[in-house]
């Protein structure tokens, strides 16, 4: 008889244990969103839709969630456009490349709150505070290291032929990189455009510096509603997001999986 | 979009796809990484609609070369002219060449027809002639019934015929070919390189070929550069090279040839150790020489009666028999090794290995180059 060893058991446990609490304490959110109790933390026995249609009945919510998506998708395609551009130079191994790589990095190691005192001195001089333009220039300076970080790694895995054999066709700059070099490295650019998306949609930090009333956005609205009063509506916005969230994960993954 | 200044604008009406072979030349052309060359000054004259290949082994320069003629690299001097016109320093996608990449880097995300197209369209041909146009490239590589398929979808041969069909659909007036049957078996090359021959020869561009691969430079080329250390040692078609090298890497290099040391001496004496012939080297400086021999041009006696010309006395050190003749490695009293190809009627008992024999040779037949 073999005997199952106690250390492939321990860490099975090990590896449960972490799982569930890497994903309990966000599920907690999904109960509390259909429970009768006002206050948010507390379960009683009756169950309720009611702060679901608070949520989507409140406009200042639907203001907060359009501003969101609006700059999200700004610096998307913002960050997208820059930051696959930029991946094509660099991935020509210029002299000045690499030090060029690792600047454009700062902003992933550089606190945002000192980033977001910076940005808000700039955008206060160009009078670009309190609008939807100034927050995607400072959300894309957030999302740029990650599109570049993960175009980059989809050029390293292009054959630089291609844009030879482009160029000996007759293809200039431009043509090449709508042609040939975008398709080809395009699973990076949708993972970036993904990273790029989300890093903008929970942005609290620097958005809490250069928005005003009519500019919030949700992860703002959130943070301001939570101070003055706790209501199980956050849950329920909570649950939206969560779920949300999931679906972009599933499609990433099937994304993936198709490529390969 | 539109690139002007080709000639892919003219559509052709006769149900073929037809080039004005250019004019190639290059005068001094070098290129040096860090220190090292490599390519030394080349010159190279190309006729249009010449076919020429460039041959020689690993690390000589010929992609250097092609590269400089496609304009992936800029010489460090000289000059590259194309149908009188400069274009040293033009950008390779304004010099209207084709070329054909060694994996054949098709486009991985296009179909073959939309492969084909592509050259067209960077030319601002509308969508419908070009369309029309790539169906008659594919049509003259044999490839119609496949142009809806993705490269990954079509064996090595058919992404070859794709490669080759995408490189001339736009007329160009030169081809450039870097070992374009690298990937293939050599079964599928034979019959390709009969097929490009063929589409080359229909479409008449004038086309630079390069392999490493001396059967195939033979078979395909007008004329032959053989490359050596970043020179091109000699420029001549594939009879010039094997009946006149002018360097004893060139004998070496194409077909099979046996090599002599010996020595010019004043009036023309060509001596070597155990032979010598009178006066075969009248126009040559006396010194160190080496006489090349092709094996066809060595016959294999008993004994040296009756003998005319040259011979030199050998052993047997290996006898093959290879259907239509006999091929001796015969081996001097000095130790050097004579290959000799044998007609089979003519060596109806052949001398076994260790017989004692002559190796003899008319004087014209060896050529004598001097170190
Ligand atoms: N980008 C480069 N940087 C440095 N050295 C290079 C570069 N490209 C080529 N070389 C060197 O130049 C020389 C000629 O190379 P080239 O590629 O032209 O040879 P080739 O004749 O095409 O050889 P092969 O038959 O192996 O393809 C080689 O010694 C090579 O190492
Ligand atoms: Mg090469």
């Amino acid at each position: 008889m073999r005997t199952v060893p106690a250390r492939w058991l321990a860490l099975r446990a090990v590896a449960v244990l972490v799982g569930l609490f890497l994903i309990v304490p966000t599920l907690m959110v999904v109960p509390m969103s259909f429970n009768g109790s006002s206050t948010l933390g507390v379960l009683n026995g009756d169950w309720t839709t009611r702060w679901y249609s608070d949520l989507f009945g409140d406009p200042r919510w639907r203001a907060a969630a359009a501003n969101s998506l609006k700059i999200a998708l700004g610096t998307t395609a913002l960050s997208l456009l820059l930051g696959t551009l930029a991946a094509w130079g660099l991935s020509k191994g210029t002299r000045f490349g690499e030090l060029i790589r690792g600047a454009s990095l700062a902003p992933v190691v550089i606190p945002p709150v000192i980033l977001g005192v910076g940005m808000y001195t700039v955008l206060l001089r160009w009078e670009l505070t309190g609008s939807l333009t100034g927050l995607v220039l400072a959300h894309t300076v957030l999302a740029l290291p990650f599109v570049i970080v993960s175009v980059s790694a989809s050029f390293a895995q292009l054959d630089p032929v291609y844009e030879r054999a482009a160029m000996s066709l007759g293809a200039n700059g431009f043509q090449r990189f709508v042609r040939v070099v975008v398709p080809l490295v395009a699973p990076g650019v949708v993972a970036g455009g993904l990273f790029a998306f989300v890093t903008s949609w929970d942005e609290i930090v620097v958005a809490i510096f250069l928005t005003d009333a009519s500019t919030r956005t949700l992860p703002v609205e959130m943070w301001i509603q939570m101070r003055t009063q706790v209501t199980p509506t956050l849950a329920a916005l909570g649950t939206a997001l969560f779920a949300l969230s999931t679906v972009a994960l599933l499609a990433m993954q099937l994304l993936r999986r198709d490529e390969s | 979009m539109t690139t002007t200044t080709t000639n892919a604008g003219n559509g052709t009406t006769s149900g073929q796809l037809h080039a004005k072979g250019a004019e190639l030349r290059l005068q001094g052309v070098r290129k040096s990484f860090g220190d090292s060359v490599a390519v030394h000054g080349v010159d190279l004259d190309l006729r249009p609609g010449e076919f020429l290949t460039m041959l020689g082994p690993s690390g000589s320069g010929k992609t250097t070369t092609l590269n400089m003629i496609a304009g992936f690299l800029e010489p460090d001097s000289g000059v590259v002219t194309l149908s009188g016109k400069d274009i040293t320093h033009t950008p390779p996608h304004k010099r209207d060449i084709g070329m054909v990449f060694q994996n054949y880097a098709l486009f991985p995300h296009l179909s073959a027809l939309k492969n084909v197209m592509f050259p067209l369209q960077m030319r601002g041909v509308d969508k419908k002639s070009a369309r029309r146009r790539a169906e008659l490239a594919l049509e003259m590589v044999e490839l119609s019934h496949l142009a809806k398929r993705l490269p990954k979808q079509l064996s090595g041969g058919q992404q070859q015929r794709v490669a080759l069909a995408r490189a001339f659909v736009f007329e160009p007036g030169l081809l450039l070919m870097d070992e374009p049957l690298g990937a293939l078996d050599k079964r599928l090359r034979e019959t390709m390189q009969v097929e490009i021959m063929r589409v080359c020869r229909e479409v008449g561009s004038t086309v630079v070929y390069v392999t490493h691969d001396q059967d195939e430079a033979l078979t395909m080329s007008d004329r032959i550069a053989v490359y050596n250390h970043g020179y091109v040692e000699q420029l001549d078609t594939a009879e010039g090279l094997y009946e006149r090298p002018t360097t004893t890497f060139v004998a070496g290099f194409i077909g099979d040839s046996s090599m002599l040391s010996c020595q010019v001496r004043p009036g023309g004496d060509v001596v070597g150790s155990g032979w010598h012939t009178a006066a075969s080297a009248r126009d040559m400086e006396p010194g160190k020489a080496t006489l090349v021999l092709r094996p066809e041009s060595v016959t294999v006696r008993a004994d040296g009666t009756g003998v005319g010309g040259c011979s030199v006395q050998a052993t047997v050190s290996d006898v093959f028999y290879l259907g239509s003749h006999v091929k001796y490695l015969l081996r001097t009293e000095a130790g050097e090794t004579v290959q000799a190809h044998v007609p089979r009627s003519e060596a109806p008992t052949p001398f076994a290995r260790g017989a004692s024999v002559v190796a003899a040779w008319k004087p014209e037949a060896g050529i004598v180059l001097a170190e």
